[in-house]
């Protein structure tokens, strides 16, 4: 199948939201955004959903900690106890940043790893962005003709009018 | 909506009953219980010049950063800085009139019998330390005026006035939670005890911000101008700072736990034994345990009514926190074994909140609640997260 997509580009980040926010007001919907940094409420005008990611997070997170705690009792109160400098087998205050540095990374790690997961994401995945312009300075829409409805004549005049200066249409293959 | 706020006579007939209520308690407490007063009026005064400070501490921060999420509400933060000069009198009150029943090292005979009280006699005496006090309070006020009016004229200076404002206060305040709650216990040391007092400090200053710009918010001052987006920030603030107070709390811990020292762990013995321990756990729960977990999904750090009951919850905890650290070695002193919190430390502690909000009301009534001229309102009108 075919896709005809056009990709604009704008000034600064505020012309780039506000070009999105006409376009959604228009009914066209975009298929994603290419900015140099992260900009504040981009996601809200594309019309995303807010990620899981902080569930699976809070879920890695805490089975880190319980199982780091649970390991060093283990370890030096139950399996093998070593009196150190006199301390109870289970001190818990010397666990806690063991438990803590292991509940970040366990959080960090699996957090990393279910992104890449749910966007199917690997190392030396073939990158899908078609139009190598848009990973560049720039800031980029995506807008497809067929959710928009409209012609690549009619939506160039409409972008043009929202202050992108370059417009490029391209067919792709997906 | 006229844009001058005055507090509402029902408000402000409450906070005089709370001043009443203070100035009873204290009258009263010198009769029956002097000891209990005097650590309440230290810890009143220390409690409620802190988040003065912090008035003009997050200002400057704001400017120093180029920040636009407070230039909305930035009069809230401005008033808040009003109780310096009330706060700092106070403070010079009850740490003078309170000097021999907090300070052992004011005790002469102590002093000079003792090795390690007679070497810091050279920093540990009273005209050295009221000049510190006078000096540290007269640098807060000076420049926090500089600043503000600085932030007020849209002045280019702000950002240098915001610069030697922080400088000051870093070193100001270390020395100042050295002077005003570490020589409470001479013999004791612990040199992360400054960063432990600044997390407690932005921790409480950020709640009483949160409290400020809830009821003015609520009673139609800020309309249109704040949004959830806001409280948002607060919220994540005050999130990363009540962590950051834990942190803090732990690594002091931990360390002297760990190590097993007599002179430091004299500290924490004193506060883990004699019906301590109970105050002891209670202020980590207080100030980290309920505030991380009902903060930690995105939805509540937005919801105006969870940040106003966390910012109560984290008031408490830093009078709690605050009470830890001056208390304990002082009731020592005084013969006195065990916690002893009544009518006395309830009564004076919410007449300072009472004088406190008087104070504040007044100075906001002064002023334009909102600055448009701030070059960073529009965009921190539009904020998003």
């Amino acid at each position: 199948m075919v896709r005809s997509v056009t990709y604009a580009s704008f000034s600064d980040e505020k012309a780039l939201l506000h070009a999105a926010k006409e376009l959604r007001g228009q009914g066209i919907s975009l298929i994603d955004a290419f900015t140099p940094f992260p900009v504040h409420g981009l996601d809200e005008v594309l019309g995303e959903t807010r990620s899981r990611l902080p569930i699976v997070c809070f879920v890695a997170a805490s089975i880190g900690c319980l199982v780091s705690m649970w390991f060093q009792i283990w370890t030096s109160a139950q399996d093998w106890p070593i009196n150190v400098g006199g301390k109870p087998f289970a001190s818990i205050p010397a666990f806690i940043p063991v438990t803590f540095e292991v509940t970040v990374l366990l959080g960090g790690l699996v957090s990393v790893a279910a992104f890449f997961f749910r966007s199917r994401l690997y190392p030396g995945k073939t990158a899908a962005t078609p139009n190598r312009n848009v990973t560049s300075d720039g800031f980029w829409i995506a807008v497809e003709h067929q959710a928009a409805k409209v012609d690549a004549a009619d939506l160039s005049c409409i972008l043009q009018e929202l202050g992108a200066s370059h417009i490029q249409h391209e067919e792709q293959e997906v | 909506m006229s844009n001058l706020f005055q507090l509402p006579s029902k408000y402000r007939n409450w906070a005089l009953t709370l001043v009443g209520a203070g100035i009873l308690s204290t009258v009263l407490g010198f009769i029956f219980s002097p000891t209990n007063v005097w650590i309440s009026l230290h810890i009143g005064a220390i409690y409620f010049l802190c988040a003065a400070l912090f008035g003009a501490f997050i200002l400057a921060v704001a400017e120093v950063s180029s920040a636009a999420w407070l230039a909305p509400y930035k009069s809230v933060a401005e008033c808040m800085s009003s109780f310096l000069i009330p706060g700092g009198v106070l403070l010079v009150l009850s740490s003078l009139g309170g000097a021999h029943t907090l300070f052992e090292w004011t005790h002469a005979e102590a002093a000079l019998h003792h090795p390690v009280l007679a070497e810091k006699q050279a920093y540990l005496n009273i005209p050295f330390f009221l000049t510190r006090l006078i000096v540290f309070l007269g640098l807060w006020v000076w420049l926090s005026g500089k600043l503000i009016k600085a932030s007020r004229d849209q002045s280019p200076n702000r950002v240098k006035w915001a610069v030697i404002f922080l400088i000051v206060f870093a070193f100001t305040f270390s020395f100042a939670s050295f002077d005003w709650i570490m020589s409470i216990e001479p013999h004791w040391y612990s040199t992360i005890f400054a960063l432990y007092c600044f997390s407690g400090f932005f921790v409480a200053g950020v709640s009483v911000l949160t409290i400020a710009v809830f009821v003015l918010d609520k009673r139609g001052f800020l309309s249109g101008v704040i949004n959830e987006n806001h409280y948002h920030d607060l919220g994540k603030l005050l999130f990363g700072f009540t962590t950051f107070w834990a942190y803090m709390w732990l690594s002091q811990y931990l360390l002297i736990w760990y190590t097993n020292i007599p002179e430091e762990t004299t500290y924490y013995l004193l506060r883990t034994q004699n019906d301590w321990d109970w105050l002891f756990y209670f202020n980590l729960v207080l100030n980290w345990i309920i505030p991380f977990f009902v903060l930690m999904p995105r939805e509540m750090k937005r919801n105006r009514e969870v940040l106003l009951r966390i910012g109560i919850c984290l008031l408490i905890g830093r009078w709690l926190d605050l009470f830890l650290l001056i208390a304990p070695k002082v009731f020592e002193s005084s013969k006195v074994t065990g916690p002893s919190i009544g009518w006395v430390e309830v009564g004076i502690g919410l007449g300072f909140g009472g004088f406190f909000v008087l104070v504040c009301a007044a100075a906001l009534g002064r002023r334009r609640i909102i600055q448009k001229e701030d070059v960073y309102f529009e965009e921190g009108l539009h904020l998003t997260q």
